[in-house]
């Protein structure tokens, strides 16, 4: 059991570096494009795009580990209120839903990026999969961490609650 | 129409997260309603999440952890005590001062609690002020963080209603300093009639300069971003950008306070909090579409023209609807679940989107500060070791200013409109 919270942690690590280099990445372009165009009177050709691109990444790898970490907002008061065992059981189908959606989700990203994914991007000239393919890796992130937690709330009773709304 | 209502009601009771919740909602609609739309999923969570304008969030998160971290709030205790804390309930007016002025750097009402509140309320409480009336006046205070601007929610408003930031960012200028010169009056009064004390110190004039240099650099900050915005010279995720460059300098090479080894936290925080609430703006912008395709918003703004009531009825009705959602729903989803609802019927009564955007959130700014589900209230009670029911009454009396504001924002468009029409024609 501590096996696979060990590799969760892991993977939560790997995935919030990934997410605020590419933020930090955002960030530079950002004060870079603004310095350039004052300063210099030029551009980062494809840079408003790029960053699009990065940031499309950090919401659905971000919001996937968020589900790890049980940090999504949500309203609380009414589950807080149940008894453990209920408490527990409505944990558990809230989470079940949650993994059902992004099931669902994955499986209809697929024909869609087959449909429109070889598109190329206005400036850059990339391939639009390259940010379309980040809607399945997060929604299979998701589905992972949603397994994880239903797992942790009946072997650990680990009924931690999430961000307050 | 009901499955949609009836199941999000229902989802969001149970404590499935927002973002997922108004997903379920939508596909549960395309099953039973339009099934051959259901393929349109993931392509409407992709151009919910591809948003130019939404860059500037986990930015202007960033810059207010910066300022913060680079030991911010002393500077502006210690100015906020230069000008107010010789009068009676000196602490309680640097309080409120403290709050109007962090309200323009942080841009979060529960950082200004954390922030603030870790500073004085021990402080007020050592110096005889009850502990209710300490705790009560930094959350009441901090809800100015998200109306005076540069606001967080002001930027998610802008991208719900298709709104220029920088009009909303003027808008909610006069309505936030209102608050906090109301917040004042009524210190003044209760510590009159409570007899706080007086702060008692002695500065030579060069040591008020200090006082004044050490905030003057932090003070500048919100001039320098809402200008950039107001003026067309940056737009707001270019601003966010460079106030991230400035308060990094600032905390760095001036103040010298700010860890370089702290940023990548920091930096996680920010894009952390930007992804939980992206996920929620891509998953409504789906919901809302759903809404527009039923034309749910021009049916509920008919059927409220047809039961012919004064405006003035339906204003108050949408301000009492603003302030029960803010007390259990966290301000972001409100503002994206409320707009696409209660705009065009605000609308059709004359009332303007800047000068909505800045009623709904001060309206949802209240929510911050009421039971059952307020964060600013759970910050304080960590602080303060109260329950949120005490901090609540310590707090009622100030609330007053945010409601009087509200009603002033909801009637007198001038007091929204006056500033953005002067400077962004």
């Amino acid at each position: 059991m501590k096996g696979i919270v060990a590799v969760e942690k892991r993977i939560s690590f790997f995935l919030e570096t990934l997410v605020t280099v590419f933020f930090g990445l955002i960030l530079i372009l950002t004060i870079l494009l603004v310095i350039l165009r004052y300063i210099f009177n030029t551009s980062i050709v494809g840079g408003n795009e790029l960053m699009e691109f990065l940031f499309i990444y950090t919401t659905a790898l971000g919001a996937a580990v968020s589900l790890g970490k049980r940090s999504h907002i949500k309203v609380t008061y009414f589950v807080d209120q149940l008894p453990e065992l209920p408490r527990a059981l409505v944990d558990t189908f809230a989470f079940f839903l949650v993994l059902g959606i992004n099931l669902v989700l994955l499986r209809l990203s697929f024909p869609w990026i087959a449909k429109v994914g070889d598109a190329a991007s206005p400036v850059l000239r990339l391939p639009s999969w390259v940010a379309m393919i980040s809607v399945p890796v997060g929604c299979a992130l998701a589905v992972l961490y949603c397994a994880l937690d239903i797992y942790k709330i009946w072997c650990f009773q680990d009924s931690g609650r999430g961000g307050e709304a | 129409m009901s499955i949609l209502l009836l199941s999000l009601l229902v989802l969001l009771v149970i404590g499935v997260p927002i973002a997922y919740s108004l997903g379920i909602s939508s596909f549960l609609y395309f099953i039973f309603i339009h099934p051959e739309l259901i393929a349109i999923l993931p392509q409407r969570l992709f151009a919910g999440m591809n948003s130019y304008t939404m860059i500037a969030l986990p930015l202007f998160c960033l810059m207010g952890f910066l300022m913060n971290e680079g030991g911010i709030t002393r500077r502006l205790i210690d100015f906020s005590l230069l000008f107010v804390g010789r009068l009676r309930g000196g602490l309680g007016l640097v309080n409120v001062l403290a709050s109007m002025i962090f309200g323009g750097i942080s841009g979060s009402s529960v950082s200004d609690t954390a922030s603030i509140g870790a500073v004085l309320i021990p402080e007020m409480e050592n110096k005889g002020y009850s502990p209710e009336f300490a705790s009560g006046i930094t959350v009441a205070s901090s809800t100015m963080g998200m109306i005076i601007p540069p606001s967080v929610p002001m930027v998610v408003y802008a991208l719900a209603a298709e709104e220029s930031v920088g009009k909303l960012f003027l808008g909610s200028l006069f309505p936030g300093l209102m608050i906090g010169i109301l917040m004042l009056v009524i210190t003044v009064g209760i510590s009159s009639f409570r007899k706080f004390p007086r702060e008692e110190f002695s500065l030579d004039t060069k040591q008020k300069i200090e006082t004044f240099n050490r905030a003057i650099l932090a003070l500048i900050m919100p001039l320098f971003v809402i200008g950039s915005v107001v003026f067309g010279i940056a737009t707001a995720t270019e601003s966010a950008g460079i106030g991230v460059l400035y308060a990094f300098i600032v905390g760095t090479l001036v103040f010298r306070t700010l860890k370089v080894k702290k940023i990548p936290k920091l930096m996680k925080d920010a894009i952390m909090t930007s992804a939980n609430v992206m996920i929620i703006i891509a998953l409504s912008k789906l919901y809302i579409w759903i809404l527009a395709i039923e034309h749910i918003p021009q049916q509920l703004s008919m059927f409220i023209n047809q039961l012919n009531m004064p405006g003035v009825w339906i204003i108050l009705a949408v301000n009492l609807v603003i302030l029960m959602a803010g007390t259990f729903i966290d301000v972001s989803p409100a503002i994206l679940l409320l707009t696409p609802v209660l705009l065009p019927i605000v609308e059709s009564f004359g009332m303007n989107p800047v000068q909505f955007g800045v009623l709904l959130i001060s309206g949802l700014a209240v929510g911050l500060v009421t039971p059952p589900v307020g964060m600013c209230l759970n910050v304080a009670s960590a602080i303060s070791g109260l329950r949120i029911g005490k901090i609540f009454y310590g707090a009622m009396p100030f609330l007053a200013a945010n409601l009087v504001t509200l009603l002033l924002i909801s009637f007198v468009p001038q007091l929204t409109l006056w500033l953005p029409e002067l400077l962004m024609k």
